[in-house]
């Protein structure tokens, strides 16, 4: 029996593939067998003809809408289901990633075909004897795992943690490329804005990028380039358990075993040895920066660049750098514009 | 005055859960209520401090778990709705069902919970009621503005600092994150003070048929495993220990390439550069 493996492709801002689209094809990979038809579907506020030309699947349904109405999962719900009907219904697996908006459009879709849902996944396999999907998941706070399949049903329906998609652009030629005329329903929910939180508001969880300080800030002089740093970079400063009980910062900006476990792309550790309770707390950090006068602290073992010298010199300078590229960004800006 | 009905579900305390290595399965301490749903019930008592509101909960749970009503009733609510039903966990989506059957004999104008519950981490139950009751959602809800009572403007969590604003029109389903308020402290001499709000247990029976999904099983987080070099013999006790620890005082050891000992314009060009695309990248 034909198998259709239906991915509804995550996007950025409605514009851009991602890396968690890339991931979200590398999991329907994972499933794909002989008989397995791959369909992606695009709803776009502006992607080319020619990039949905190269994607690697079978067919691809593409729509598109405007940015306003792109940011309402309620739009999404419309194009879908328009989408879905053009499908043959034979048996369906249907993939998501777990962002908000595709999150809640998964879950809807799935209760209105009446059809079970499994999300946030973070690995799928196949069993070998039956043949069905099996999903791992996290569950009691992380503290423990489930595993969880479907019973025999014509369609299923998975969102992935957005932390597992992740993979590398892929190329295709597909049988065909469709794109979706639908005349939008007015939805009660009207999208305003979308603004990035100041580094003051911002916790040092959810920041992309974060600076840490510790001992060897204390008593320094160059405290006010570290809050320019934290303003250039909209980063959000906590701590060691040193700079903590310093009061350098407050306790619920202190990272490590008894802190916060921080997961950002970016950290600029100044001052810190990096104890392993603090190592600890930075374990999900993509890039580590470290900043340190001693040339033995363990944090330099975690990094990805390091610096072996006094901040109050490295830290100004640095900010002078990002200023001067972000005056050359603006002048050129201008020189299009004008 | 507004009609504010808030759907809480009784979780395991995740806190108090372990592994029983002996038995191979999870032991637990304590019950409490998800949190994101307490939070929702803290905003809509302050709300209903401020303008005046009516506030019903309504808890669908399994017939064996033990509900703290005293807990709830500590909040300024006006109604607590309990329904239970046998083996409800083994249904997974039975629970949506539960809560929309009862939602449909009041009318309200708005329904609060938390957008993921802490146990299960499935976040499907909030969506699903608001498809069953026909009404617009709007998950992931930090904070709540109102700019009049039947026009509310929402933020959403999109995470990595992205805040995204919405205007949405009530009738409507909210599911709020954590970080929507602070939970309050309910001081001793409230907690001693008698409880307010009408307490009503409605008792299911059991559907029949069979679930959709099947829990295969659950096992504890495997263990991320870490491999560090192994000290040389040749070194003496207080060198291997400081060696372990990452206190080695051997500075050709840590500084491989990409520690520079020196700062200088090209190196912080080079870091600049490396932020720059580090931030792009996300």
């Amino acid at each position: 029996m034909e198998i259709n493996i239906i991915c509804y492709l995550p996007l950025k801002d409605g514009a851009t593939f991602t890396e968690e689209t890339w991931g979200l094809i590398e999991q329907a990979n994972l499933i794909a067998t002989e008989n397995t038809r791959k369909i992606a579907v695009v709803v776009h506020s502006g992607l080319s003809t020619d990039a949905l030309k190269q994607l690697p699947f079978d067919e691809v349904y593409h729509a598109h809408l405007d940015i306003e109405h792109w940011k309402v999962a309620d739009y999404h719900f419309q194009v879908f289901r328009r989408i879905q009907s053009l499908f043959n219904h034979q048996k369906e697996v249907y993939l998501f990633s777990s962002h908000p908006l595709y999150h809640d459009l998964a879950v809807r879709v799935s209760m209105k075909a009446k059809m079970p849902i499994i999300t946030n996944a973070m690995e799928l396999t196949i069993d070998n004897t039956s043949l069905s999907l099996i999903a791992k998941r996290e569950i009691y706070n992380e503290k423990a795992h489930e595993f969880i399949t479907f019973s025999e049903v014509r369609q299923q329906y998975l969102t992935f943690e957005r932390s597992i998609l992740y993979g590398k652009q892929q190329f295709g030629k597909p049988n065909f490329v469709q794109e979706i005329d639908i005349e939008l329903v007015n939805s009660p929910i009207t999208f305003l804005s979308e603004s990035q939180v100041d580094w003051k508001e911002l916790k040092i969880t959810e920041a992309k990028a974060v600076i840490g300080i510790g001992r060897g800030v204390h008593g320094g002089e160059a405290f006010d380039s570290i809050l320019q740093l934290a303003e250039v970079l909209n980063a959000p400063i906590g701590g060691s358990k040193v700079a903590d009980e310093l009061g350098l910062i407050p306790r619920e900006k202190r990272i490590g075993a008894s802190g916060s476990t921080i997961e950002a792309d970016i950290y600029v550790a100044i001052g810190i040895s990096g104890s392993s309770q603090h190592l600890e707390g930075i374990k999900g950090v993509k890039h580590v920066i470290a900043i340190n006068n001693d040339p033995s602290a363990a944090i330099f073992q975690r990094c990805d660049i390091g610096i072996v010298g006094d901040y109050q010199e490295v830290i100004p300078e640095l900010v002078r750098s990002f200023q001067e590229e972000r005056q050359s960004e603006e002048n050129v800006e201008y020189l299009h514009t004008s | 005055m507004l009609n504010i009905c808030i759907l809480v579900k009784p979780v395991i305390d995740p806190e108090s859960i372990k592994w029983d290595y002996f038995h191979q399965k999870f032991s637990y301490i304590s019950n409490t209520f998800n949190s994101a749903d307490l939070q929702a019930l803290q905003w809509a008592c302050d709300y209903k401090e401020k303008k005046g509101a009516t506030i019903t909960v309504i808890i669908a749970a399994d017939t064996n778990v033990n509900i703290e009503s005293n807990r709830l009733l500590k909040y300024r609510l006006d109604k607590c709705i309990v329904i239970q039903q046998p083996n409800l966990k083994k249904w997974r989506n039975e629970t949506a069902n539960i809560l929309a059957n009862e939602i449909k004999k009041h009318s309200f104008d708005v329904i609060l919970s938390g957008s993921v519950s802490e146990d299960e981490n499935l976040g499907v139950t909030p969506t699903m009621v608001a498809e069953l009751l026909h009404i617009p959602f709007l998950t992931h809800i930090q904070e709540i503005d109102i700019k009049n009572e039947r026009v509310w403007k929402v933020k959403r969590s999109e995470g990595r600092g992205i805040v995204q604003t919405y205007e949405v029109q009530l009738p409507l389903l909210i599911g709020v994150v954590n970080s929507l308020g602070r939970k309050r402290y309910i001081p001793r001499y409230l907690r001693s003070s008698k409880t307010q709000g009408e307490f009503e247990i409605h008792k299911l029976k059991e559907p029949i048929g069979k679930s959709n999904v099947k829990i295969l099983k659950v096992s504890e987080p495997k263990p991320n495993i870490r491999y560090f070099d192994i000290p040389d013999d040749s070194l003496s006790t207080e060198q291997r220990l400081l060696k372990i620890m990452g206190l080695s005082k051997e500075e050709n050891e840590q500084s491989g390439e990409k520690v520079t000992p020196e700062v200088n314009e090209r190196n912080i060009h080079f870091l600049s550069q490396k932020i720059q695309k580090w931030l792009k990248e996300g």
